[in-house]
């Protein structure tokens, strides 16, 4: 709820304080922009439809920069908006609370379906983990394969390695005789 | 205790502007106060100029009205003329309303009241003058705006239908008064917060 201003302004009036561009008038004039206008032009205080009853001792507060004491019907003023405040976020705090609840009760209501999302999680973890052993299964075969075929290479290279010493040994030989038989 | 002799003496050459030279008519829009809904106490003129008002306030919960007329022409009829007296010459004022409507509620509204009750009428210029002084003018502030004549003829081209106006101030003693506060903008803001009004919360 906005607080009510102290200082109002009769139709008509306008408040334009020198040197700025701003134009005040009826009720939204500020409190410290109406009394430095009243400090320096007291008399204009008959272009106010409202003011406060202390207004001479707020302006010459103001003009000493000290701020002036809340008067009583001020701070029960206040007392009195922030008490509708603190109603307005209570019927807002029931208000989420019945949310709250609702939300809490669809959610319970909603609960039995859980059941069966849990059978097919399991279900799906089951399989999950059979193509994981299958992989697995796959992977090893593999593996056992390229050994066996890395076995062969090794074989086949040794093989290739003792015809290659038969063949050098038989050219030396072979060599040596045709040597001989040319002396 | 000195009596006050009034001494009447040109003091100003007379002249149009070359410049900024006199534009006749009025523009759309004018105001209509009740009489007694102003603040007598708060009135104030300008040191330097007595027929220039500077603060028009009203009292608390009350309210100006707007009048607005379209056409090229409004308010047409809207003058001022010398009027001799005995002693002292004055002026009579005339605002020229058009009413562009008839039914129940202006009658009651409007009508009824215009008929029988005492007004200030503000309306624009056209012509503003150099300073912008000369764009408000204001009718029936020293004796009040009374009605003389209201028609309402069914087959008028003028006002189709509706109402024809004619307030009147006698016994003026100032030619023209002219409302201004500082800049043209700053007496804007003052006319709208009179029709806006205050809250009547004193």
């Amino acid at each position: 709820m906005p607080k009510k201003p102290n200082y109002t302004l009769k139709a008509g009036a306008i408040i334009h304080p020198q040197g700025t561009s701003k134009f005040y008038s009826l009720a939204n004039i500020p409190d410290d922009v109406a009394e430095e206008w009243l400090g320096k032009y007291p008399a204009d205080i008959n272009k106010f439809e409202t003011y406060p009853t202390d207004w001479q001792s707020r302006v010459e507060a103001r003009k000493e920069g000290r701020v002036a004491e809340p008067t009583v019907d001020e701070l029960k003023a206040e007392v009195e908006r922030l008490n509708d405040v603190v109603n307005e976020k209570d019927v807002e705090i029931e208000k989420l609370t019945i949310e709250v609840e609702t939300a809490k009760a669809k959610a319970e209501a909603g609960a039995g379906d859980d059941g069966a999302a849990a059978m097919e999680i399991e279900t799906l973890k089951a399989d999950l983990a059979a193509a994981n052993e299958e992989l697995e299964k796959s992977k090893a075969e593999a593996q056992a394969e390229v050994e066996a075929l890395n076995k062969n290479v090794d074989e086949l290279k040794a093989e290739v390695e003792r015809l290659t010493k038969e063949l050098e040994a038989a050219n030396k030989k072979a060599a040596k005789k045709t040597a001989k038989a040319e002396e | 205790m000195p009596i006050d002799v009034c001494d009447f003496k040109l003091a100003q050459d007379i002249a149009g502007s070359c410049t900024n030279p006199q534009v006749a008519g009025l523009k759309n829009t004018g105001y209509l106060i009740n009489y007694d809904d102003i603040d007598w106490d708060a009135l104030a003129k300008a040191n330097d100029n007595p027929n220039i008002v500077e603060t028009l306030l009203l009292l608390s919960g009350k309210r100006a009205y707007k009048v607005v007329v379209p056409g090229n022409t409004p308010f047409t009829g809207t003058q001022a003329a010398l009027a001799t007296g005995t002693y002292r010459n004055k002026f009579t004022k005339t605002a020229s309303i058009v009413v562009l409507d008839s039914g129940p509620d202006v009658s009651k509204n409007v009508i009824d009241q215009l008929a029988n009750g005492r007004f200030v009428f503000i309306f624009e210029n056209k012509y503003q003058g150099a300073d912008k002084k000369n764009t408000f003018e204001i009718y029936g502030l020293e004796q009040g705006l009374a009605a003389t004549e209201m028609t309402n003829e069914k087959y008028s081209e003028e006002t189709d239908g509706g109402w024809a106006v004619t307030l009147e101030e006698t016994g003026a003693p100032t030619s023209g008064l002219f409302l201004f506060k500082t800049s043209i903008a700053t007496t804007r803001a003052a006319l709208e917060s009179l029709v806006t009004g205050s809250q009547g919360n004193s």
